[in-house]
Parts: structure tokens; sequence; C-alpha cells
């Protein structure tokens, strides 16, 4: 048994990259093993921002040798042919043997093939994966041909104890490697796992992610419960910034609370996307300290004098623009703002962002809506001012400098401005929800806006054939539609979406962008992509992949919440006796109806033709079922009345024969059948539950 | 000389740790233009097969960036010093590190960190991957691998690093405003000579500020602009990319003076951006197939 160490040292990863990377490692090495049947015990792969590394433990030294028996040419064949087969295996007479088999006498020969080194198998294996592997984003450098990450600089892989000879790119295997960049740039020499973990530990490296990730936590915290104060929802930055340093330092920093006047989503933005700082929270309110997580050690007092100050002053810089623009929007009226639209572009064949506004003014206080701002307590002038204003902000200094604060920064505006709580909070809130994760609106008005806007988006792109292809969706129209599916299940949304969609379709031919005549086939390409989307977002829930095909298949004449609605009440069913029982039973009719050879008419159809008891009950069960099925049922309903049938079908099918030699029995009873099924059918299209 | 104390000392330090790499020194270009990328010793060089390695400062005019003075950190001209190696070396890093040093910013003493940042320029039809190198969390130098130029692919591949050197400046004399910068030392005897970064340059932040944002002539600005995409187009026709460029370049900074004008609608922009893309990709072509012809005679006279 032997170890296999590879690290990929390179210039830095970035930092959103990393975590993929080394899961995509993983598993290439993984698939590349099993081809070449190599057992091993563990595998692991780590990730710094500038390696990328795994440790195979418990390889064999080689591949297993293989004792094959080669079958050559029979004992009289021709001399030619016997010297061929010797000469290809490189053998004399003498090595083989006679066996005698059903076309005669044969010569046989027991040959071994020698495993291959597996030294030579990883080095074919390493050498493939750095030609294959996929980045999401790749270059060149220098005079390589080559694509990777960011240049490839050096590589240690160690298999046994030896150094592998793998070379790409410029780049020599070898045994050594480098610490820390600043702290420990010497390269120094690794024999073994230990040696090399120890050495990168000594020269101030974190291997594991995780125990870094922890160090951050603990080391942020330390400093915040120094002044009582807190940070809130850090991890996706903790991760980011892990992802940048090799060791995490910590220190704290602090601004002029004359900042806490901006938006905290400003404050937040500047600190956390613009420079990675963790902003700290006192009493759940934004305090003037910071903590800032370096890839330098904070314990030499003029050192970290020199970083703290050099990153107070930054931040200074950069929230003395924020406030420039924040003072510099609020002197001009976002009505007076919105009015910028006209030069702004929606899309080129979809017009303005100000054609786009005129259409959601339209649209929200659409026919199809009145009821739902009605029970709502929503006034029409309300939802329209709402959506008169949502964009406006597209086109203030504070949203041109920080494009994360659309909409936010229409809410504050509008709410300084004295609109409501209600209008401002909806145009805060349009652009949710952006991911299947991220905050949904509940605030009714929100939630219709942002309804609207996403119809908008879609019905546009749609109708201009823009629809996303294969893995490119550059207009997001996955995400609107999934934000549309959210909006609506999450708040219980139960109408029929179609109207809506159609006059958003019809409020583009208002403003002759698009054609008229077209409706029909966007309207079928739409539903037929939120359908799409419906069946993911489903998937993604985890429910019943066979369910969801039923209830999909079903269509939604209704609306998207009946829908999941059935999907729950047929899932919760089905795992019920009852429910387990009645399916079995409509697959041994659906089987014996598929298995049927010919096809039956309709006008063979006798009733006076049963005459067994069990057909009997079967077909008055069938009609009572027929005659108590109502449009308006719930789809409990409809489940309960379909258990009321299980009896009678297991009933039929003890007694009764269905391949009756009598030809009119028989097709009576196909008929029969057909009728349970089509009940079954009927509102929950059990055929795919069983396909 | 001390890269710390005078901005002066600052390029000097710079110039004479790049020449030491090997780089020859150029001037400035004698045009308006955007960023040093746009001096031809970049945009045009860096396309071909043969090796290039230089570094110069180039004023760089950014109109919608200009404050009147007022803002510490914002100027309309500022200065970028700017070093193409073609083929990017395997150590860049480590220069730029090493650079860094040479200027007084010790690595060992400040938290110098590589952040990703890919580069691109819509005008120039150019991209690269690169990263935003930050010391204490202020981007000094930007450092990119150029993967495509004018449209081209560019293989061999540069290394392109840019530093702001006001930037740069403020941080290394501890300065909070960039007119405060002092420009050269005081020398024995010679003290009222010295002079600051506002000395020189304040009145003319403050004069093209009222200039760019609202006494430019948007008429004249607008003709000028067709006038030299036309003279670009027909100069590319003669086989002169050279001059052609220069004229792509003029009709890049008219747009720029008419951005901040506040003359160009959002729906124009892009159009724009087009149009300069279009001429800078026909300059970019016609040079490389310039040099090709040319390198091939040469091979031809020399025996090839």
């Amino acid at each position: 048994m032997a170890d296999f160490l590879l690290e990929l040292l390179m210039e830095e990863i970035p930092s959103r990259f990393q975590d993929m990377a080394s899961i995509h490692l993983k598993n290439k090495l993984i698939k590349s093993l099993q081809e070449e049947k190599l057992s091993f015990n563990s595998l692991e792969t780590y990730i710094t921002p500038r390696r990328l590394v795994a440790y195979i433990q418990g390889l064999p030294e080689k591949k297993k040798d293989i004792q094959e028996r080669r079958k050559g040419p029979r004992v009289d064949a021709p001399e030619k042919a016997i010297k061929g087969f010797l000469k290809s295996l490189n053998l004399e007479l003498t090595d083989c043997k006679q066996e005698t088999m059903q076309k005669g006498v044969f010569w046989v020969v027991d040959v071994l093939q020698k495993g291959k080194p597996t030294a030579c198998i990883l080095e074919n294996i390493i050498k493939d994966i750095l030609e294959t592997f996929s980045w999401p984003k790749s270059m060149r450098w220098g005079n390589k041909m080559g694509k990777w990450i960011r240049p490839l600089r050096n590589m240690i892989a160690i298999f046994d104890g030896k150094v592998l000879d793998i070379e790409w790119n410029g780049v020599k295997s070898s045994n050594k490697t480098q610490g820390h960049r600043i702290l420990f740039p010497n390269f120094f020499k690794v024999d073994s796992w230990k040696s090399y973990k120890d050495g990168l530990q000594k020269r101030q490296v974190i291997l594991n992610k995780k125990d870094k990730i922890e160090r951050i936590y603990k080391g942020i915290e330390a400093l915040a419960k120094e002044s009582n104060t807190t940070v809130y929802k850090a991890d996706r930055l903790v991760n980011e910034v892990a992802g940048l340093v090799e060791y995490p330092w910590f220190l704290k920093g602090t601004f002029d609370k004359n900042f806490l006047k901006l938006p905290v989503e400003a404050l937040e933005t500047t600190m956390r996307v613009h420079q990675r700082y963790f902003l700290l929270y006192k009493a759940g309110k934004p305090s003037t300290s910071f903590v800032v997580v370096t890839n330098m050690p904070t314990d030499d007092k003029y050192i970290e004098n020199t970083m703290r100050e050099g990153n107070e002053k930054v931040l200074k810089a950069r929230l003395e623009d924020a406030s420039f623009y924040w003072k510099l929007d609020q002197k001009t009226a976002l009505s007076e703002f919105s009015l910028k639209l006209k030069e702004r572009l929606f899309h080129k064949e979809l017009g303005t962002m100000w054609q786009k506004k005129e259409r959601l003014e339209k649209l929200i206080v659409c026919s199809s809506l009145l009821d739902y701002l009605k029970e709502n307590k929503i006034n029409k002038e309300e939802a329209q001012k709402a959506a008169e204003l949502c964009k406006a902000d597209l086109c203030t200094g504070m949203v041109a400098e920080f494009p994360e604060l659309q909409g936010i920064m229409g809410g504050y505006y509008a709410c300084l401005e004295g609109y409501s709580k209600l209008i401002s909070k909806a145009i805060s809130e349009h652009y949710s929800p952006t991911g299947t994760e991220e905050f949904c609106p509940e605030k009714p008005l929100s939630v219709i806006l942002s309804l609207v806007d996403k119809i908008d988006t879609l019905l546009g792109f749609f109708a201009i054939e823009l629809e996303p292809t294969g893995s490119k969706d550059p207009f997001a129209l996955r995400r609107a539609a999934l934000g549309l599916l959210r909006l609506t299940l999450n708040n219980g949304l139960d109408f029929n979406l179609k109207p809506l969609l159609e006059k958003a379709y019809s409020l583009y031919v208002d403003q002759g962008l698009v054609k008229k005549g077209n409706i029909e086939t966007c309207m079928k390409k739409v539903q037929t992509f939120l359908s799409e989307r419906l069946r993911y977002y489903f998937k993604d829930k985890g429910h019943n992949h066979k369910v969801i095909e039923g209830v999909l298949a079903k269509g939604s004449q209704h609306s998207i919440v009946r829908v999941e609605a059935d999907l729950k009440a047929i899932e919760n069913f089905l795992k019920t006796e009852k429910g387990a029982l009645l399916l079995q039973n409509y697959r041994r009719v659906s089987n014996i109806l598929r298995a049927k050879k010919h096809k039956v008419a309709s006008n063979f159809w006798q009733e006076d033709k049963l005459g067994e008891k069990a057909e009997k009950e079967l077909l008055s069960a069938v009609k009572n079922f027929e005659q108590e099925a109502k449009e308006d049922q719930t789809i409990e309903q409809q489940l309960d009345s379909l258990t009321f049938l299980q009896k009678p079908i297991d009933q039929f099918f003890e007694d009764i024969l269905v391949n009756d030699p009598d030809e009119d029995k028989k097709n009576n009873r196909f008929l029969l059948l057909a009728k349970v099924q089509r009940a079954f059918d009927k509102n929950l299209s059990f055929s795919s539950l069983v396909g | 000389m001390d890269p710390t104390k005078a901005f002066q000392d600052l390029i000097l330090a710079l110039q004479i740790f790049w020449a030491n790499q090997g780089c020859a020194i150029l001037q400035p270009y004698d045009m308006e233009m955007g960023a040093g990328t746009f001096h031809p010793a970049t945009t045009l060089h860096v396309l071909g097969p043969e090796a290039w390695n230089v570094a110069f400062v180039q004023p760089s005019r950014r109109p919608t960036d200009g404050r009147y003075g007022e803002n510490p950190n914002r100027l309309q001209r500022f200065h970028q010093f700017q070093v193409i190696m073609k083929p990017s070396p395997d150590n860049a890093q480590d220069l730029c590190l090493q650079s860094l040093r040479a200027i007084g910013l010790f690595p060992e003493k400040n938290d110098i960190r590589f952040v990703e940042d890919d580069w691109e320029s819509p005008t120039l039809g150019a991209a690269g991957l690169g990263w935003e190198v930050w010391c204490n969390g202020l981007e000094v130098v930007q450092f990119t691998y150029f993967q495509q130029m004018g449209g081209i692919s560019c293989n061999p591949v540069s290394l392109e690093l840019t530093y702001g050197l006001e930037r740069l400046s403020m941080l290394l004399q501890d300065k909070d405003h960039f007119a405060d910068l002092q420009w050269n030392i005081s020398q024995k005897g010679h003290e009222e000579k010295a002079l600051t970064y506002g000395d020189i340059y304040l009145t003319s932040e403050k004069e093209f500020s009222i200039f760019n944002f609202e006494k430019s002539n948007v008429k004249m600005l607008r003709k000028q602009f067709e006038d030299f995409e036309k003279e670009c187009e027909s100069l590319l026709l003669c086989k002169l990319p050279m001059p052609a460029y220069e004229y792509c370049v003029k009709a890049s900074h008219l747009f720029n003076l008419l951005d901040s004008r506040g003359a160009i609608s959002v729906l124009e922009r892009a159009a724009y951006i087009k149009r300069i893309r279009n001429l800078a990709r026909g300059c970019c072509e016609s040079w490389l197939e310039k040099r090709q012809e040319s390198s091939s005679k040469k091979n031809k006279k020399q025996g090839f």
C-alpha cells in the first residue's frame, strides 16, 4: 500500500471558485481511479488561495497481475498460422499446451498480464486532469497554450515516497513547495503527507478550509466581544474571506459616527462587497466598528497600526463618496429621476425603462388583479404609484455607484419624500426574491409589484424569442420565473395567471413593440417554460417526481397554488395504506389494458353482457364515482371517492377472468376496465404514477 | 531620491526598478487618452509574437471623474505608471512585490493581497484576467494578463501592471488630499523651489472640471467625433494603422467629453462604444497584418 500527494501551487485563485475546484478535483480523481480499477482507502482534496491539494491513502503499488488463457489455432492448422500466433505473444511452442474442444484440439497458452505500476497510471491521470479540468473561467499566460484559472507555478506529485514524472505547461513535478508567500518565501522539501502538512502549518498556511473558517469566526467574535458588539449573517463573507487568506489575523477599525446616517444597506455594501469588512452591530444597530481579516500577523503594534490606519482611510473615502450621492440624490424627486428612464434601455427591441414603467402601471391594476387588490385593501392609486416610482432609483447617483442597492434606495427616497410605508416597502422589495433561498416579499403590495415586474420581463423576452437556451440565460429569465413561482406559492395567490400573462403581452402590443398575432405561440411557450420551472422547483423541494409529473400532466387550469396543493395531497394519500392499495389496483388495470392485443371499439359496449356479480358491482361503483365527481371537488374529496373503487376492483380480479373465450364478454370486460382507468385519470393522472 | 516623500521620486523609482528588469522606459503618448492601456505601446504592441518589455507614465483623462479639485481622491487628469511585459514572465507576482519594495511599500509591514478583478475595456475590445493588488484595503496596482486586444486573441500573453500614482503617492506620503502631495523635495539651498501637486495642477483641475461639465461645445464635439471616425476609417483603407489609431484615440476621448457633459443618453452610450470598438478592432487587425507582412519580407531578405 502507498500514498499519493498532489499539490498544485498557482497564483491566487479567485475565492468564489475555490470550493467548486476542490470538489471537482475530488470527483475527477475518483472517476479516473475507478476507470483504472485502482482501489484506495481514502481520498481528500483541499484548497487554499494558492493551492489545490489531493491526498490519497492506500493505493496499491501496482495493478494486479492477470492470468489470461489465450486460444491459438488448431493443432493441425497450417504452420504459418501457428507461427503467427506464437510471434504475436513472443512465445515458443513449448510454452503451449494442447486442449480438446468441441471443434477439435487447439493450442492454448496461459499468459501473465503484468499489472502496470500505479505511478505510471497516476502520471497519466494527473496530466489528463490538468488538461481537462473545467474552471468557470480560465486563461493562458506567457508562451504557454494550456489553460488554467491563473498561472500554475509549481507542482508536488509524490507517490510512495518518490517524485512522479509529470510536466504540464512548463511546470515539472517536484517535492518542493512554498509556505505563506510573504512570511516564508523560501521553498521547502516534502517527503510525506505528514512533512507536507507540518511544513505548511509551520509556515503559516492552514490547509483545511473548515479549520480556517472556524478560526475566522472565533477571531471576529473575540474582537466583537471586546466592545459588546456582534456580527450578523456573516457566513458568506466568512467563506469568501477564508478564500483570501492563507492564515487569518484580525484587527478592529472604526469610522466616523456621521456615516451612520447612511442607509444600513449602503454601509453593509461598502464594507462587505467592496472591502470585505465585517460591520459590528450593537443592540441590532450598526456600530462604528468593523473587523478586517488580514493575511499578515497583527501582533507587532507598529504593523498593526499601519494596517488599521490604511484600512480606515480607504473606508472613509468610500463612505464619503456614498454620503455625497446620498445627499445629492435627495435634492431631486423620484418622479423627476423617473423622467430619465426615457433614456434608459430595457432591451433594444423592448423599448425603454420608461415604457416598462408605463406597462407596470397598467398591469398592476388590470382586471385580473382587481380582486386581489380589493381583498388586500390596496387602493388602485397606491398600486399605480408604486409601479410608477419603482424604477426611478436606477437614475440616482447612489444606484449608479452601488448597483446592488437598486430598489432599496428607491424605497428610502420614497419614504423621505413622504410616500406611504406600503409604497416605499413595495419599491424596496420589488426585485425580490432573487433566488431559491433569498427573502420573498409578503406584504401584498410588494408581492404584486414584484409579480407584475417579473411577468412583464418574461413575456417581453419570450415575445421576441430571446428565451433561455441550454445553459445560456442572459436575461435571467429562469430567475424571474422562479421569483414568480415563489411569490405565488409562498403567498397563496390562488388565481389563474393566464389572463395576467395575456394582459402583459397585450401591453407590449399596445406600445407597438411586439406583434399581436404571435400571442398564442408566445403564451404556449411561456406556459411550458413556467411548467418546466415548476417541475424543477418541486424537485428541488424534494417532492416525488412521479407525483410531480402527475400533477403537471394534468395542467394548471386553475392556479399554481392548486397544483402544489394537489401535489401534497396526492403524496400524503399515497403514503396511507388505502392509497398504496389503490395504486396497486390501478397498476393491475392498466397492465391488463396495455397487454391486450386488439383495440376494442366503444360501440361494443353492452352493459347487459356483464352478468357476474363482481362485474356488476364494479360497474355500479364506477357509475357512482362518475356521478359524484364534480368540478369543484377538492383533491382530497376526489381521492376519497376513488377509494370506494378499491374493493370492487379487488373482487373483480378475484372472481373474473378477463380473457374469456366469449369475445363479447371479453370485450366488455376490457371496456369496463377502461372506464375504471378513465375514472382514475380524470382528475389525477394516475398513469404517470405507474409510468 | 525618496519615493515616500515626493511624487516625482515615486516615478523615478519605478522607472529605475523596471529599467533594471530590462524594460525600455518610454515617454507618455502625446495625446489625451483615458488610460495607459490606450498608449499604442500597449494596445498595438501586445499583439503579435515579438517580445516587448516597456514601462512608461501616461497622464490619463477621465473627464467624468473631475470634482473641481475638491474631492481628495478624484481627478479628471491623473497619472498612471504602466508596465508591459510580453511574454508575461513566470515571476510576474514577485516582480510586482519587489517593485512595491522599491518604492518603500514593504510587503512584510503591510497587508498585500491579490483580489480577483477581471479587466475589460469595451471600447478597445480588450479583456484580461488578474487581480487588484491591495495594500491594507487600498487598490494600488491593477495586475492583468491580457487575453484579448481589439477582439484578437493575444499570443503570447502580455502582463500589464498599472500603478495609480496619485493614490499610491498619497499612501506613501501619508496625505489626505492629492493637492497636498509634495511633487519634489526641497533641495538644500533651493528650498523655495519645491512644489506641491496642488501648485502645479489644482487650477487646471478646476478649469477642466468647468470645461468638462459645463462649457465644452457639444455640437462641435459631436461633429468632431463623426469627422474623426471617418478619418480613422479612411486611414485604415490606406493601410496606415498607426495614424488611424490616433484618430480612434481622439474619438474615444471625445466620447468621454460628451459623456461628462451629460450629452450622451444611456441609450446612445452602447452605440458610441461599439463605434469606437470597431475602429480599435480595425486598427489592431491592420497593424498585425502589416507586422506580419514586414516580418516575412525581412525573413526573405535574410534568406529564410
